[in-house]
């Protein structure tokens, strides 16, 4: 269990401004969503908490401690990243067991030995088949490859998971059957998720507390259950505005 | 195109197969009326995006039409999902819609541009003189779907197919996508089919719905009925899986 805190974060690359000024508290076990458009900077900041893109200015504070530019083995193994695009993100030509094994021996989570029965675990966690070890990505759905990620950014048992975009690349069925497992796993192992989305009832369904971003600020910071019935921000309620529902008027044929 | 006593803008799809090594769609059958609206909605796979494309005529390579009849009285257009691969990168917009029109008005370069313009201000775009010029990379990815809807509409359509038009796009785009669409067919008297995976999308644009799964319709009718009383197991499923989002100013937070 671990706290992630952002202060005054600024990212800029030349003249463009990514993130101006973030500042976010996520405490040990909370869950944050930042919802935000295209461009509103909250996937610059994602990767400044996980460690792959430098603030200008600003600190990322685990549990209290600043992590330097350059982080520790340690450090780096605690925040974890879970990537938009599964087909992508893993390699093509590794199956999921060298995938998994890699990344236990090489940050020796477990001794050679115990590192077959881990990854089983590993799959047994994301409700994957013990048989899936020996496939390659491309023999797996979109759902399955997410499942797969996920396994992976558990494997060095990090303390926080930062998810960008875990859902948007899969049907909606799929979808759902891919945030209850986040939300299971974070409740069973304790973690501390930072979930990035454009999609609002997607954060509803998994977090506690909903940060706006737009145009590289965080415009609201709210109760999940207070945000959605009663959002401050003009910029918050035009993004719920904008959210189809099932219970809106068709039009007339 | 039209068959006798067909009005223009009407589809019908008869007993309809495709196939490539094994069956994609398997006998689906619909018809619809001119200015009528209709949402296919179904999972990857489905058959949905395959049987828009045999309605345009453009099947992908390796899959054949086995059996059935399509009649589309009119000419048809097709909004695709993504505007960057849709659009070429090294062609200025305005020149990209003025060909599509000089095709289908056989006129000239000029009154290609100008019906380009046109159709830039009937799809909203600002500052459309300057758009014209403009590669797609300098626009954002909602005024590039409206540059992709402009060059849908140059070719003068009665039937405007629409492949998942919103799926790669922020909410609030999405929503000012949508509405145009949906101005677009009442005030031109356009039928439409809009593919989605997304019933929540196809709700706001769509008064008719078909379900398809494996490559058949399990279900279709008036889509507030088939939302608030379905009859397939598959519908609920995908009911099911949209998410709930308390109503704005609704009292007694979350769930």
């Amino acid at each position: 269990m671990s706290s992630i805190e952002v202060r005054d974060a600024h990212v800029t690359f030349g003249a463009t401004t990514a993130v101006a000024g973030v500042s976010l508290m996520v405490p040990s076990g909370g869950s944050v969503g930042i919802v935000g458009e295209s461009g509103s900077g909250k996937t610059t900041l994602a990767k400044a908490i996980v460690g792959q893109q430098a603030l200008t200015s600003g600190a990322i504070l685990l549990d209290g401690v600043e992590l330097a530019s350059r982080r520790t083995t340690e450090q780096r193994r605690a925040i974890q990243m879970v990537y938009q695009d599964p087909y992508s993100s893993l390699n093509p030509r590794m199956t999921v067991r060298q995938t998994l094994s890699e990344l236990l021996l090489a940050h020796k989570i477990v001794p050679r030995g115990g590192v077959a029965q881990r990854s089983a675990e590993l799959l047994e966690m994301v409700r994957l088949d013990a048989d899936a070890l020996d496939a390659f990505p491309h023999q797996f759905s979109g759902g399955q490859r997410q499942r797969i990620a996920i396994a992976r950014a558990l494997s060095v048992e990090p303390l926080v998971l930062v998810a960008d975009e875990p859902t948007s690349a899969l049907d909606v069925s799929v979808q759902a059957t891919v945030i209850e497992l986040l939300a299971r796993l974070k409740r069973e192992l304790g973690l501390t998720l930072v979930f990035i989305s454009h999609d609002l009832a997607v954060v509803n369904a998994v977090c506690d507390t909903v940060a706006v971003m737009n145009r590289g600020e965080l415009v609201e910071v709210a109760p999940t259950s207070t945000f959605f019935t009663s959002p401050k921000d003009p910029y918050s309620c035009a993004l719920l505005e904008a959210v189809p529902r099932l219970d809106s008027e068709s039009p007339t044929p | 195109m039209s068959e006798a006593g067909q009005a223009i803008g009407a589809v019908e799809v008869n007993g309809l197969v495709l196939e490539a090594r094994g069956p994609l769609v398997k006998d689906v059958s619909f018809d619809l009326a001119r200015g009528e609206s209709l949402g296919i909605v179904g999972e990857s796979g489905s058959g949905k995006s395959l049987t828009l494309r045999a309605i345009l005529g453009l099947l992908p390579a390796g899959v054949t039409q086995t059996s059935g009849s399509i009649t589309a009285a009119g000419r048809v257009s097709m909004v695709f999902q993504d505007p960057l691969t849709a659009l070429d990168p090294l062609t200025p917009v305005g020149k990209q819609v003025a060909e599509a029109s000089r095709f289908a008005r056989h006129t000239g370069r000029g009154p290609a541009m100008a019906h380009a313009l046109e159709l830039f201000r009937q799809v909203r775009l600002p500052d459309p003189e300057t758009k014209l010029r403009q590669y797609p990379h300098q626009l954002s990815g909602g005024q590039r779907q409206r540059v992709v809807i402009a060059m849908a509409l140059a070719t003068d359509p009665d039937i405007l197919l629409c492949d998942e038009p919103t799926t790669a796009l922020d909410v609030t785009v999405q929503q000012q996508i949508l509405t145009l669409l949906e101005s677009l067919r009442r005030d031109l008297g356009l039928s439409m089919i809009f593919v989605s995976h997304d019933l929540a999308v196809v709700k706001q644009v769509c008064s008719r719905l078909l379900v398809m799964r494996s490559g058949e319709i399990v279900e279709r009718g008036d889509i507030a009925a088939v939302i608030s009383n379905p009859q397939h197991e598959y519908t609920r499923t995908l009911l099911d899986a949209v998410l709930p989002l308390p109503r704005l100013g609704s009292a007694g937070g979350a769930l």
